[in-house]
């Protein structure tokens, strides 16, 4: 973030329209499957920082310090998202293995096709990169993968954040 | 009288022998009688009683007698002492009332208290005196042995030519002139310093030669290592012309280091000043990858908006379906919820207002990253060129320093190793010179340094007194054309009216002799030396019994004065004379004083030795 929102105006980043935007992209590109919420979760990370994997497309968001934490801090403004798109009727709840996934409705991609934003469009690129590269890992793998990953995402700051200190949304 | 002893008794015994004995006593004691009837005997005894190593003669009549016993007297205390030896030979048996018996031996040795010599010393008076031995000044221990010959004289004794004072053997003439020097004067030898002998002092000459040579040796050696060398006067001067140089090369030096000294501060200036620029340039690059990622976020922050502004009004163009809160369908919806988040409408709204102000920062961070960016094109620039000026200043500090302070500090090293090797040279040469006078001291013969000794010899002035004694006495003898009376240094002796003892006929010499003995008694005796303190003369008076020619005509009345004399003047002391019996005065009194006579027949004494018993028992 690089404004902090004063009281009665809220920062529009991260907030659900963000957020539920970035999901709504990835479940579109999974279209028909169903994700959980703890997949979104990675996924919406793996979205904006696609260069902490290897081999993937450049970055959408700087590579801020500690930016690993994101992933920890998501998952409550993710559900919200997902509430405000379902309402549209661009995203649906499904039941299914025990828990609640969602998916994208066949509604998903002519709303998205109607976004002219550059930005949407580097958000859809690399929603087809990440769900195309971890949809072979089953929800434990990835949850391991990730956390293992974790710390070293954000940490070659580590020295010189006496210089630029940044508040981890 | 505080020193000497008097002879009391002599006693011949042996086992189933009637003892031979004879008394004596203080003053005059004559024993007369003819030849043959042991007076010699008696003196040889006497002589061995006190410590002679010469045995007595063997007489026939003496045969049996095994034991010679003499008692003498000390002046000092009257105590009475027995010397008893056998005649065979061995060591002095002492005997004294109140003390046990002492074993002294017969022959003298320095150091030791338990011989005869030393006793009868101590009872003179001259315990602990030494005298020496030779021209160099070695001494002995005085022995009574030494005095002996002055106190008595036999009858061969009496008519030698030699001194008095000597025995006649040259090796021994030394000690016997310091004996006499000793008794006139009461200075002995004991201070003398001996003189090193002379093979002594030329065996420590030989090994100071050796010792001085093997040291020239090795100073050679150590000059020959330092290469070419010459005289010690071209050394000098060559040092003292590196030492010139060695100056000026140091000045060189220093002015070189002078000159040097400013680029270097120059150079350390420089080296500052591009690591200042150095530094500020890495804040700076720091600073800008900074700015660039803070670019970055602008950027990505301002396409995010515009995208969520779009979705946001697209977003609110379709109908909610369900609750965005809680998901339920339109149909179900009679609840209230409050507005948890911000209508999309909102959100669009709040988005442009964000893009504004991001595009304001986007737009500062340009500038100040573009002013960054000249500031630190700027910096490299300086840095460039200061790392130039300080390479330039190296590089002619280096130039500098190699061909300047480098060439003269190796000039001032290479003069200062000259320096030292000429200085040691110099060393060497001065080492090598002395060393060369010493061996030429050492070697040179040395003189013998017999006059740094004080001379052995009794001199004239030292017997001076004495020679005034001798005098008296001639006088008082009447003794022919008298006139003065000295003494010779080289003879040792008496010279009598301008002639030397020793050249008179044998007569002569038997009374001179007597004269010689009794004045020095007298002497002693006047001047309180120590001294036995009794003379024993055997024929003094020989020149009348047996005149050689040309003393026929040695005038009769002499022996009249002789008596007169001898018999008067020595009452505290002891002269025992011997003498033929015609010799004594006419009327053989001799003043009351102790007269033993032999007759060599059976009227009274026959002689020393008794006659024996017909009876013997053994």
């Amino acid at each position: 973030m690089t404004t902090e929102a004063p009281m009665g105006l809220v920062s529009p980043f991260n907030g659900p329209v963000e957020i539920g935007l970035r999901a709504l992209c990835l479940l579109t590109t999974a279209f028909p499957a169903a994700y959980a919420l703890q997949r979104l979760v990675v996924y919406d990370y793996f979205l904006v920082h696609s260069d902490d994997i290897e081999g993937g497309p450049e970055g959408l968001h700087p590579r801020t310090p500690h930016r690993g934490g994101e992933i920890l801090v998501r998952r409550g403004v993710i559900q919200e998202g997902l509430t405000l798109y379902e309402s549209r009727g661009l995203v649906e709840r499904v039941y299914e293995g025990g828990g609640i996934h969602f998916a994208a409705t066949d509604k998903s991609a002519d709303f998205l096709d109607a976004l002219s934003a550059e930005y949407i469009q580097g958000l859809r690129e690399r929603a087809d990169w990440v769900v195309d590269r971890f949809q072979s890992l089953d929800d434990v793998e990835l949850d391991l993968m990730v956390r293992s990953c974790i710390g070293t995402w954000g940490a070659e700051f580590s020295m010189e954040s006496v210089l630029w200190t940044e508040e981890v949304p | 009288m505080r020193f000497g002893f008097t002879l009391r008794r002599l006693a011949l015994t042996g086992p189933g022998k009637v003892p031979a004995e004879v008394t004596l006593g203080r003053g005059l004691n004559v024993i007369a009688g003819p030849s043959d009837t042991g007076k010699s005997y008696i003196v040889q005894c006497l002589d061995y009683a006190l410590g002679s190593g010469n045995l007595p003669k063997e007489i026939p009549e003496a045969v049996g007698y095994t034991t010679v016993r003499l008692e003498i007297e000390a002046n000092s205390d009257r105590q009475v002492y027995i010397l008893e030896r056998a005649l065979r030979g061995g060591d002095v048996r002492c005997m004294t009332g109140g003390q046990p018996d002492r074993v002294l031996a017969a022959q003298h040795q320095g150091g030791r208290q338990d011989t005869v010599s030393q006793f009868l010393l101590n009872l003179s008076g001259l315990g602990s005196n030494k005298v020496r031995t030779n021209e160099r000044g070695t001494t002995r221990p005085l022995s009574f042995r030494d005095i002996a010959r002055l106190v008595i004289i036999d009858e061969e004794a009496v008519i030698k030519e030699d001194s008095p004072v000597l025995s006649g053997q040259v090796i021994h003439r030394t000690v016997e002139s310091g004996v006499f020097r000793l008794l006139l004067t009461g200075t002995d030898d004991s201070s003398l310093i001996a003189s090193e002998d002379r093979k002594i002092a030329k065996g420590r000459q030989a090994g100071k030669v050796e010792l001085l040579e093997g040291l020239l040796k090795a100073t050679r050696k150590r000059l020959a290592a330092l290469g070419e060398v010459s005289t010690l006067a071209e050394e000098r001067s060559r040092l003292t012309r590196i030492e010139t140089s060695l100056q000026t090369a140091l000045a060189e030096r220093n002015t070189a280091q002078s000159n040097v000294a400013p680029l270097q501060t120059k150079r350390g200036t420089a080296w500052t000043a591009l690591k200042t620029v150095e530094s500020q340039l890495a804040v700076l690059s720091e600073l800008q990858t900074r700015f660039r990622l803070l670019m970055e976020q602008y950027k990505s922050d301002l396409r995010r908006l515009s995208a969520i502004a779009e979705a946001s009004v697209r977003l609110d163009q379709l109908k909610e379906s369900r609750c965005p809160l809680c998901g339920a369908l339109a149909e179900d919806q009679h609840h209230d919820h409050p507005q948890a988040h911000p209508a999309p409408a909102d959100v669009s709204q709040a988005c442009k207002a964000e893009a504004v102000k991001t595009l304001k920062l986007l737009q500062d961070l340009q500038s100040t990253l573009s002013a960054t960016e000249s500031e630190v094109v700027g910096l490299q620039t300086d840095r460039d060129t200061r790392r130039a000026q300080l390479d330039a200043i190296s590089l002619e500090l280096k130039g500098l320093m190699e061909q300047q302070v480098e060439v003269a500090s190796k000039k001032v090293d290479d003069l200062r190793t000259r320096g030292e090797r000429c200085r040691r040279a110099i060393e060497y040469l001065n080492q090598i010179q002395e060393l060369e006078d010493l061996l030429d001291e050492a070697k040179k013969p040395k003189k013998s340094q017999r006059a740094e000794v004080a001379g052995a010899a009794v001199s004239t002035a030292q017997a001076d007194s004495f020679s005034r004694e001798v005098e008296v006495l001639l006088k008082a003898w009447h003794f022919p054309d008298l006139d003065r009376v000295s003494f010779s240094e080289d003879d040792q002796d008496v010279v009598i009216s301008g002639r030397a003892r020793g050249s008179h006929g044998k007569g002569v010499r038997a009374i001179t002799r007597a004269a010689f003995n009794l004045a020095l008694l007298r002497l002693c005796i006047k001047d309180e030396r120590p001294f036995p303190n009794f003379v024993l003369i055997d024929s003094p008076l020989l020149v009348f019994e047996e005149p050689e020619a040309g003393e026929s005509s040695f005038p009769q009345e002499i022996k009249k004065h002789f008596w007169q004399s001898v018999t008067t003047s020595f009452a505290e002391a002891q002269v025992i004379l011997i003498e033929n019996s015609h010799q004594l005065p006419s009327d053989l009194t001799l003043g009351g004083n102790r007269v033993e006579l032999f007759t060599g027949n059976d009227v009274g004494r026959r002689g020393f030795i008794p006659e024996q018993v017909a009876d013997r028992s053994t």
